[in-house]
C-alpha cells in the first residue's frame, strides 16, 4: 500500500513533518546541551516551543491527508487522485483537537518513558480514525480513539515491530553516512576530520538527527499499517468484512461463469 | 354571516388549531404539538433545524476551546520542563 500511495503522498507526509522534526531536534540539541542551565535561556525555549507547536499542526495536516490517501487505497484499491489533499474540515479540527489532548500528555508523560509507546501509538491511531469521528465534543473523539485500540495484543506487538524497524532504519541511515564520509575521504585531499567529529557517534545534533530521519522512514508503514487496522477492526464490528468478502464471491463466481 | 375558519391544506375540512409560528389555521392532521405548542408541519421543520443547528455549534465551541486551550498549555508544558529539566534528569 505505501508503494501504491509513495507518489506523492508519502511526499506530502514528510514536507508536513520535516519542519517539525528539525525544530525538535533543535530543542533537544539545545536542552542537553544547556542542561540546568535552561532554566535562563526561558525566551529562546519559548519562542522555538511556539514554532513546535505550529509545525505540528502542519505536521498533523500532512497525516491527515495521508491516512485519508492509505484509506482510499484500501477501501477502493485506486490510487487516490489529489482531491486526497482536501481532507474534510470537521474531521480534521476533531483530529487537531485529538492530537493536542494526545500531544499535552505526551509533554507531561514522557519522562515516565512507559507513556511514550502507548501515547505515540493513540496519536497514530487518532489520525487512522480520522473518516470515524461522529459528533464533535469533549469526550466523543477521544473515545472513537480508545475503541480502536481496544485489539491490544495486536497494538502491542507493531509496537515491537516497528521499534525494531526504526532501530533498523536508524542503522542504515548510520551506516550510509558513514560510508559516504569513507568515499569523500578517498575522493578529496581536504581533511574530513571536522566531518567526521559532527557525523560520528559522539556527534549529539547528529544522533538526534538520525533519530529523526529514522522516524520519518518508518512513519508512513506505521501509519499505512495503523488505517488498515483501524478499517477491518470496524470492518468486523460492523459486518463490512462480510459485505467486501461477498462482493469478492460474487466477482469471482461471475468471472468463472462468464 | 361570517366564514367558517378552515384548514389552510385542507379547505374541505374545518380549522381546529392555530400554528403558534405562522399564525394560520390547520385541521387537526396538520399540526403536531411539540413542547406542548401547536406547529404546523413546515413551521416545526424549521425550529427542529433551528435546535440541530445549535446542539451542533454547542458541540463545536467547548471542543474548539478546549483544542485552544491546549495549544497554549502544550507549548508552556514544553517550556515548563525545559526549565526543570536539570532537575528531571
Amino acid at each position: 500500500m505505501v508503494a501504491a500511495v509513495a507518489a506523492p503522498w508519502v511526499g506530502v507526509l514528510w514536507l508536513t513533518a520535516v519542519p517539525l522534526r528539525l525544530l525538535q531536534v533543535a530543542f533537544a540539541d539545545r536542552l542537553i546541551e544547556l542542561g540546568a542551565d535552561a532554566r535562563n535561556y526561558g525566551d529562546w525555549f519559548n519562542e522555538l516551543s511556539w514554532a513546535i507547536g505550529l509545525a505540528f499542526l502542519l505536521a498533523l495536516y500532512g497525516r491527515a491527508v495521508y491516512a485519508q490517501a492509505c484509506g482510499e487505497r484500501y477501501a477502493s484499491g485506486r490510487t487516490p487522485g489529489w482531491r486526497a489533499l482536501a481532507v474534510p474540515l470537521g474531521a480534521t479540527l476533531v483530529y487537531f483537537y485529538v492530537a493536542l489532548v494526545l500531544e499535552a500528555l505526551f509533554i507531561a508523560l514522557a519522562v515516565t518513558g512507559v507513556a511514550v509507546p502507548v501515547l505515540v501509538t493513540l496519536g497514530g491511531l487518532a489520525a487512522a480514525s480520522l473518516p470515524f469521528y461522529g459528533r464533535p465534543g469533549l469526550f466523543a473523539p477521544l473515545g472513537t480513539v480508545l475503541a480502536a485500540g481496544r485489539a491490544g495484543r495486536t497494538l502491542i506487538a507493531s509496537v515491537f515491530l516497528f521499534s525494531t524497524a526504526f532501530l533498523v532504519a536508524a542503522l542504515n541511515l548510520l551506516f550510509l553516512v558513514q560510508l559516504a564520509l569513507l568515499l569523500a575521504d578517498g575522493a578529496s585531499g581536504a581533511s574530513l576530520a571536522p566531518w567526521k567529529a559532527a557525523l560520528g557517534l559522539e556527534g549529539r545534533a547528529f544522533l538526534l538527527l538520525l533519530a529523526a530521519g529514522a522516524w520519518l522512514l518508518v512513519e508512513p508503514y506505521w501509519l499505512a499499517f495503523l488505517v488498515v487496522y483501524v478499517r477491518r477492526l470496524r470492518g468486523r464490528s460492523q459486518g463490512e468484512d462480510l459485505r467486501r468478502q461477498w462482493a469478492e464471491l460474487q466477482a469471482s463466481d461471475y468471472a468463472t461463469s462468464s | 354571516m361570517p366564514q367558517p375558519q378552515v384548514c389552510a391544506n385542507h379547505p374541505q375540512r374545518p380549522a381546529l388549531a392555530l400554528c403558534m409560528a405562522c399564525g394560520q389555521r390547520f385541521c387537526q392532521e396538520c399540526v403536531t404539538p411539540w413542547e406542548g405548542i401547536h406547529y404546523c408541519a413546515p413551521c416545526l421543520g424549521r425550529r427542529r433545524a433551528g435546535g440541530r443547528e445549535r446542539r451542533r455549534v454547542l458541540g463545536w465551541l467547548p471542543m474548539l476551546l478546549a483544542a485552544a486551550l491546549l495549544f497554549v498549555l502544550a507549548n508552556e508544558l514544553r517550556v515548563l520542563v525545559a526549565a526543570n529539566f536539570g532537575e528531571l534528569f
